[in-house]
């Protein structure tokens, strides 16, 4: 489903009182099934736009429509990948996995089939039995998008999910992402500070400034879905995004 | 290794009785009886039947307080933990309590309800409740933040929040309140079966202490201390190796 982002305001107190914008009317869109890559420096809010999506936190102004209604958390799905992995160490991966779907209610038999589909889409068929403590941390994350996706989501929200990882790690997930990516009907947004990250996972990337945040550049990447981290093309593209980053 | 740990623990506990014996060899029997004497005093009373009446009515009144002091506490301790309303509110009674002697409790408990069974429940119950709601609370505190929010951002309801996420997270602590709980509550019983009871381990101690009967003040002592060491290894430990057997073995 198409994702606008509209203008969206956010301040916060600050304890020395006063308030601190944080984004200052930030717009961007993400068509049905497409992938959206938010690159920014640290600290520019880009997990406050995903809370705001996710609905954990209200924005003072501006609007979020999903397919042209206005998103409501009790009538869209949304799944969240986070940085770590957060998972229930003490339930087993088919467990954690099911999370969602016991939160909503789905029925035990549903449950586990759809549990059985995410854990064979990301490669984690033959896992379901093990806890999550006894797998690395890369198969760990692969839980946690397993887990979002079980709820077939509308919107996937994904913030940092490599960044953990140790870089050859964080690789072998982008080429699993890369891999499963088409077979999602999610419309996912991924925020990273890894500007290579983005050109290569996604169809678009929005670049965003330092606080208070807009949106000031924003690329489309014109390669097929098939892609080598090494293409001469996302190489140029990278360079092109730091610079608009400007942080060369 | 695992038999070289259960070597050490026997040697531990002979190594007790060794040191109890080598004092004991220094003094009268009527002042400081040894083991053998002791043990021998104790089986007789396991033979004719007369400790476990005791027992089982001293082990019935602290299962009764311990019991609804655990229930009360883990409620008290996720309100005081997760609202700080509540958390002010009854911060000052846990102090409170913490603060109030066994002694008084046990002393109170029996001016206000006489000789019955409520007396030692209730001293009991009043004794544990406050640590035990103490360690909820920390308990509580203590949670995963991260995971509480990952729970909202899949919107699960409080039932799926508390049984999936905050529970298994409490459950190391239930087990120390458990331990705690349970030897704390047998401190207080003790006291309360000597002031106003005819019945229990602490009426005999008592009662043993007025004949003035060594023997049988340790026999009754030793015997409660037995118990004690069963209900660790036979339901503690266990319920602990089921607790964490999701964590893999962690080698320092």
């Amino acid at each position: 489903m198409k994702l606008e982002v509209l203008g969206i305001r956010k301040e916060f107190p600050l304890t020395a009182g006063g308030r601190r914008p944080v984004l200052a009317g930030l717009t961007f869109t993400v068509p049905s099934r497409g992938f959206a890559a938010l690159v920014g420096p640290s600290g520019c809010g880009k997990s406050t736009i995903l809370n705001i999506v996710a609905g954990l936190l209200e924005s003072d102004a501006g609007e979020i429509r999903i397919d042209g209604q206005r998103l409501s958390r009790r009538t869209h799905r949304i799944g969240y990948v986070f940085q770590k992995p957060r998972l229930l160490n003490w339930r087993t991966v088919v467990q954690n996995v099911e999370f969602g779907l016991r939160a909503d209610g789905v029925p035990a038999a549903e449950r586990a089939e759809r549990a059985r589909h995410v854990l064979g889409l990301v490669g984690l068929d033959g896992f379901a039995g093990e806890y999550p403590l006894s797998l690395s941390g890369g198969m760990q994350q692969r839980v946690a998008i397993a887990r979002a996706l079980a709820i077939e989501p509308q919107i996937l929200l994904m913030d940092e999910p490599f960044s953990h990882l140790d870089e050859l790690t964080a690789r072998g997930q982008r080429q699993e992402l890369l891999r499963f990516r088409d077979k999602i009907n999610a419309t996912v947004v991924f925020v990273t500070h890894n500007a290579l990250e983005a050109v290569y996972l996604s169809d678009c990337v929005y670049v965003l400034s330092a606080r208070p945040t807009t949106v000031t550049a924003e690329f489309t990447i014109d390669a097929p879905r098939t892609r080598r981290m090494d293409d001469p093309y996302l190489i140029d593209l990278q360079r092109t995004v730091i610079r608009a980053l400007g942080a060369d | 290794m695992a038999g070289s740990r259960l070597l050490t623990r026997l040697l531990s506990v002979g190594s007790i009785l060794l040191l109890w014996a080598a004092i004991a060899s220094l003094f009268p029997p009527t002042l400081l009886p040894g083991p053998l004497v002791v043990g021998q005093r104790l089986g007789a009373l396991v033979v004719e039947g007369e400790f476990w009446v005791h027992l089982r009515a001293t082990i019935t009144r602290v299962l009764a307080g311990f019991v609804m002091a655990f229930v009360v506490s883990v409620a008290a301790g996720i309100l005081m933990g997760s609202r700080r309303r509540m958390e002010a509110l009854f911060e000052p009674y846990v102090l409170v309590g913490l603060t109030i002697p066994g002694l008084c409790w046990a002393v109170l408990a029996v001016m206000w309800f006489g000789i019955t069974e409520a007396a030692p429940v209730f001293a009991i119950f009043v004794v544990v409740l406050p640590m035990l709601t103490l360690n909820m609370w920390q308990g509580t505190k203590n949670l995963d933040r991260d995971l509480v929010e990952m729970a909202h951002v899949f919107r699960a309801p409080r039932g799926v929040l508390l049984r999936d996420v905050v529970l298994p997270q409490l459950l190391p602590f239930c087990l120390a309140a458990g331990r705690f709980g349970f030897a704390l509550g047998w401190k207080v019983v003790v006291l309360s079966e000597m002031f106003g009871l005819s019945s229990g381990v602490g009426y005999m101690i008592n009662r043993a202490f007025s004949a003035y009967s060594m023997d049988d003040v340790l026999a009754w002592t030793a015997g409660f201390t037995l118990v004690m060491f069963a209900v660790e290894y036979a339901v503690f430990l266990p319920i602990e190796r089921r607790l964490v057997h999701w964590r893999p073995v962690v080698t320092l």
